[in-house]
């Protein structure tokens, strides 16, 4: 382990690391947004007055999952982004970051691909609703 | 930050300067986004299948407006589809090849990088795109 952990990524390594920090910082800051956007929008596109239980849970439910995910994708960005930092910035550690990095990065992924799965099963289950199966 | 210190590859010999060779259960991390990524990608590309098709058939519908609204989506989509289809690609040799790790890792982070700034720059637009819909539509 002696070796792997002292290893030190050079200056011009460093940059490409420091400009996909930014950019993941950049988009968990964005997917944070995101996250008001929808619960607003799920807010204000519900019937509060006119509408039965299972309505409600219908319209809320969407924009509430779709922030939840926006969520979840922006505390891990956050997480990819300051590990990448942390590369560039420290010393003694940057395999160990930059592993921590990587790793976030796969389960940013898998989170996507379930929201992928989700809203495919959802639009499946909209129509068969609305054609009454 | 500093200059590195030497490495060894895989079978213990020493490595040039700035080069270093992953290990084992790195190599199984790095895979593993690789894998990650590259359906990501698949993912993506559906998408772009789907609405350019989408706006294939507003245009053919007379549309241009619907054609219009739909064409940046599948923009967005193809990019990012591209880019991380790339990323995946070069984190996949970084874990079949030896001698060219950290350069291979780079040009991965770098397109990584890039898909990023794409989606952030798509995540702006659209919420640009939603307030304008949003305001249009109450007045």
């Amino acid at each position: 382990m002696e070796h792997q952990d002292a290893y030190e990524f050079t200056s011009g390594n460093n940059e490409t690391i420091g400009k996909a920090a930014k950019w993941a910082l950049a988009l968990a800051g964005a997917s944070f947004i995101m996250v008001a956007v929808h619960l607003v929008f799920a807010l204000v596109g519900t019937d509060f007055a006119d509408s039965s239980v299972e309505l409600l849970v219908f319209d809320m439910g969407a924009g509430v999952a779709s922030a939840t995910c926006y969520l979840a994708a922006g505390i891990l960005f956050a997480i990819v982004g300051s590990a990448l930092r942390r590369v560039v910035n420290t010393e003694g550690s940057d395999l160990q970051n930059m592993m921590k990095a990587l790793d976030t990065l796969h389960r940013i992924f898998v989170i996507r691909m379930a929201l992928v799965f989700v809203t495919v099963i959802a639009v499946v289950a909209v129509i068969m609703i609305g054609e009454g199966l | 930050m500093t200059p590195q210190t030497p490495a060894q590859s895989s079978d213990n010999a020493p490595l040039p300067e700035g080069q270093y060779e992953f290990r084992g259960d790195e190599n199984i991390s790095i895979d593993r986004v690789a894998t990650s990524s590259a359906i990501w990608a698949v993912c993506a590309m559906v998408g772009a299948a789907l609405l350019g098709t989408l706006a294939a058939v507003q245009f053919y519908l007379d549309n241009l407006r619907g054609a219009i609204l739909v064409l940046p989506l599948f923009l967005v989509c193809a990019v990012a589809g591209w880019l991380y289809l790339d990323a995946g690609r070069a984190l996949k040799q970084v874990v079949t090849t030896e001698g060219n790790d950290v350069d291979l890792l780079m040009g991965a982070l770098n397109r990584m990088a890039k898909a990023f700034r794409n989606e952030v720059i798509a995540t702006g637009v659209a919420i640009v795109v939603f307030a304008v819909l949003a305001f249009t539509s109450k007045m």
